[in-house]
């Protein structure tokens, strides 16, 4: 039985790194979770396509830490990314000039197109009739509101050309700043939970949600000009695809990015179909958008989803089970792996799955390892609870028996136990699946893909799409949990005691 | 048939038991007993092997108990405490034949066994295919003797073995027990908190506290010529059922 599982994930994470890896000669687009980035993506995932290269479009893995690692370490071969963050972020202390910029990126073997162009800039916006009221037109005026509260990207709170400089550069006195997801901001500020957000210049929300955005009087935000980064080894493997990036040079303006946002997130159009439309009327050319059923798609994230759970949680319960009875026999080690597993699990999973990308890239593998982590500590806890628990007399009456330990364990302590360590299993496993939606933000797919694309687009069915069969998911681990300790699981030990 | 010699152990620098010496004679029954905290449920364990002495030696039928010799000294050891004792997931038959099927007797030898001992403890045979949950208390404890006679080992240690029973109970298996042992001229170590127990199943009667023998004898020395004052206190403080181990 455990050789079997030993076999099964060795397999398996042979298969999983290899399509990690990925085909000879393809070639993988990143994008950050964000629409415009995913059109980028998009767009240079089609073009490739129609230059005859094998591409995948690897969409929303994250941030641009996520991306810039990836890129870096092999995972993806190029992603859309903006001059300031290249040069704020990812290369501090660069001249924010083209030329800088590309040199200083090739000391990492990363090249640059000419800019896309338009600017996406960091922005403050307020809604029309709050401002109004206030009569505030710049960043400038916000001084003389200090109890307004704010609502910014947690990118833009963290990152030193965001929050941290424009509190310094406008001595904005505000002191209520809280952490929203992007896309959450827009509802929030509507709703008046919040009276101030960051937004992107091209953002589609801002004419639908009647917002003013507050000019930036004292030339804060530097340029934000789109560009790809591509990996400099794809000029000898597939150097059609630079020329296929260098299509879309100085080709997209700031109003047709806007309206593309736009269609893509306030009518519900999808990337596919955003990207192709563009591609044909500016580009006049014809690719295809390979758009997938709702079933279709809802399988293929059930199969990821699946492969996520299943895999993870087999390898936890393979790993768990035995480091319970370890901690239960040998009692000082006990002491350490209870502890270690503890730690483990109150890192938040989030943050585990970020972990996970300097060691093992994006996609399944990584998810998988941070799942499997994430699910040691209820069965360890649950098999160790339970073998401790064993009445002594019980213990001892198998010792007197004349029983040797190892036999000791196998027929009368683990199955004593038993019932403990499945429900540690099923605990796990029902964390397992509402965790791995998570996953999604690292690439590995599942329910948390069309979660991940709902918030984006603020369409709730799309985040139904993914949240119901998650819980549908977690309900019937649950039940199965249940029948399979009726089947397991001794008529003796379900019963109470007669006097 | 065991012998202590000079055993002392102690828990926390406390001694519970403190330089006794104590033969077990064989084919009799020998029961220890005291109030609680005299050591008996420690010279108990001492004998199983369960615990080591600090100081000492414990032997059986003339060998020394040592980690060495202990398996072996286990099968030719019955055990029987309070409530039985019986594994949970198994049922009465599999708790009885479990050490026999894990040496590797054959089937027919295993069942010819159990036939034995269903006639030996009067157990009804259809109660065997229950799980102990599902077997009153005395039906449990002759589940339990079952299980501790499988490998006909001449030792049996009963450690409160009629203590969870209501009285009526008792007072039946206490006579089938006493009957039992006659027959099979078993070394019985008894261990109880009670006197008329005691003086039912035994002849030899080793009164404990604080971890020290205080009197060893009959209930007769006991009761006509007590060591010390303790043994009258002892003694009478459970004197009013007297009367069903006098007609014994």
């Amino acid at each position: 039985m455990t050789r079997n599982i030993f076999g099964l994930l060795a397999l398996l994470t042979i298969a999983l790194t290899s399509a990690v890896r990925g085909a000879e000669g393809s070639v993988r687009v990143g994008s950050k979770a964000f629409t415009e980035s995913v059109i980028l993506g998009e767009l240079a995932t089609q073009l490739g396509r129609d230059a005859g290269i094998a591409t995948v479009h690897r969409s929303q893995l994250g941030g641009t830490r996520v991306l810039w690692e990836a890129l870096k370490g092999g995972q993806i071969d190029l992603y859309p990314e903006y001059t300031g963050t290249i040069a704020q972020e990812l290369l501090p202390g660069t001249p924010a000039t083209e030329d800088a910029l590309r040199a200083a990126l090739a000391q990492h073997d990363i090249g640059m197109t000419h800019p896309l162009g338009f600017n996406d800039t960091y922005a403050l916006g307020m809604t029309d009739a709050a401002a109004a009221k206030l009569s505030i037109r710049t960043i400038s005026d916000l001084r003389k509101h200090p109890a307004l509260r704010f609502g910014f990207s947690n990118e833009f709170i963290d990152r030193k050309d965001g929050w941290p400089a424009l509190r310094t550069t406008y001595a904005l006195p505000q002191t209520d700043v809280a952490g929203l997801d992007h896309d959450l901001a827009y509802r929030a500020v509507a709703a008046g939970k919040t009276d101030v957000i960051d937004l992107y210049s091209t953002d589609a929300e801002i004419a639908f949600y009647h917002l003013r955005v507050l000019d930036d009087d004292k030339r804060l935000f530097p340029e934000y000009q789109a560009v790809y980064l591509y990996r400099l080894d794809l000029t000898q493997h597939a150097p059609a695809m630079i020329a296929a990036l260098r299509r879309l040079e100085n080709s997209i303006d700031a109003s047709q990015m806007i309206a593309m946002n736009a269609a893509a997130k306030l009518q519900g159009v999808p990337e596919t179909r955003v990207a192709s439309d563009f591609l044909l009327s500016a580009l006049q050319t014809r690719t295809n958008a390979d758009d997938v059923t709702l079933a279709g798609r809802l399988w293929l994230r059930t199969r990821e989803h699946l492969l996520l759970v299943g895999v993870s949680l087999a390898a936890s319960i393979a790993v768990a089970v035995p480091l319970g009875i370890l901690a239960f026999v040998w009692r000082r080690a006990g002491t350490v792996i209870l502890a270690a597993v503890s730690v483990i699990y109150t890192i938040p999973s989030l943050a585990l799955l970020v972990f996970m990308i300097p060691l093992l890239g994006i996609g399944t593998l990584p998810a998988i390892v941070a799942l499997f982590l994430y699910g040691l500590l209820p069965i360890v806890r649950n098999t160790h609870a339970g073998l401790a628990g064993i009445p002594p007399a019980l213990r001892e009456s198998a010792i007197v028996l004349g029983l040797p330990p190892v036999a000791r364990l196998m027929r009368i302590e683990l199955p004593v136990a038993l019932p403990m360590i499945l429900a540690g299993i099923k605990t796990a496993a029902v964390i397992n699946v509402g965790t791995a939606t998570l996953g999604a933000l690292i690439g590995a797919g599942g329910y948390g893909q069309p979660i991940l694309t709902g918030i984006r687009l603020a369409d709730n069915r799309l985040i139904l799409l993914g949240a119901v069969p998650a819980a549908v998911l977690a309900l019937l681990v649950q039940a199965g949990f249940g029948l399979l300790e009726r089947v397991l699981v001794p008529r003796g030990l379900r019963l109470k005691a007669r006097g | 048939m065991i012998r202590l010699q000079s055993v002392s152990k102690a828990y926390d620098e406390k001694a519970a038991v403190a330089d006794i010496t104590l033969d077990i004679p064989a084919g009799r029954t020998t029961a220890l007993i005291g109030p609680s905290g005299c050591g008996k449920s420690t010279l108990f364990g001492l004998m199983t092997g369960l615990l080591t002495p600090d100081a000492g030696s414990v032997t059986f039928d003339g060998e020394l108990i040592t980690p060495a010799t202990l398996p072996a000294v286990r099968r030719r050891i019955g055990y029987v405490i309070q409530d039985g004792g019986l594994f949970p997931h198994l049922t009465a038959l599999a708790n009885v034949t479990l050490m026999a099927r894990h040496i590797g007797w054959p089937r027919d030898k295993i069942s010819r066994r159990v036939d034995e001992l269903v006639a030996i403890t009067r157990l009804t045979p259809s109660l065997l295919s229950r799980y102990p949950a599902e077997l009153s208390g005395g039906q449990r404890q002759r589940v339990s003797l079952m299980r501790a006679l499988m490998l006909d080992a001449v030792v049996l240690l009963l450690d409160e073995p009629l203590g969870a029973l209501d009285p009526m109970v008792r007072a039946e298996l206490q006579d089938e027990l006493a009957d039992i042992f006659q027959r099979l001229n078993k070394t019985v170590v008894l261990v109880t908190h009670d006197i008329n127990e005691a003086a039912f199943f035994a002849r030899d009667i080793v009164l404990l506290r604080d971890g020290q023998i205080v009197q060893r004898g009959s209930i007769d020395d006991l009761l006509q010529r007590p060591a010390e004052p303790f043994v009258m206190q002892f003694v009478r403080a459970q004197r009013d059922r007297l009367h069903v181990t006098e007609r014994a």
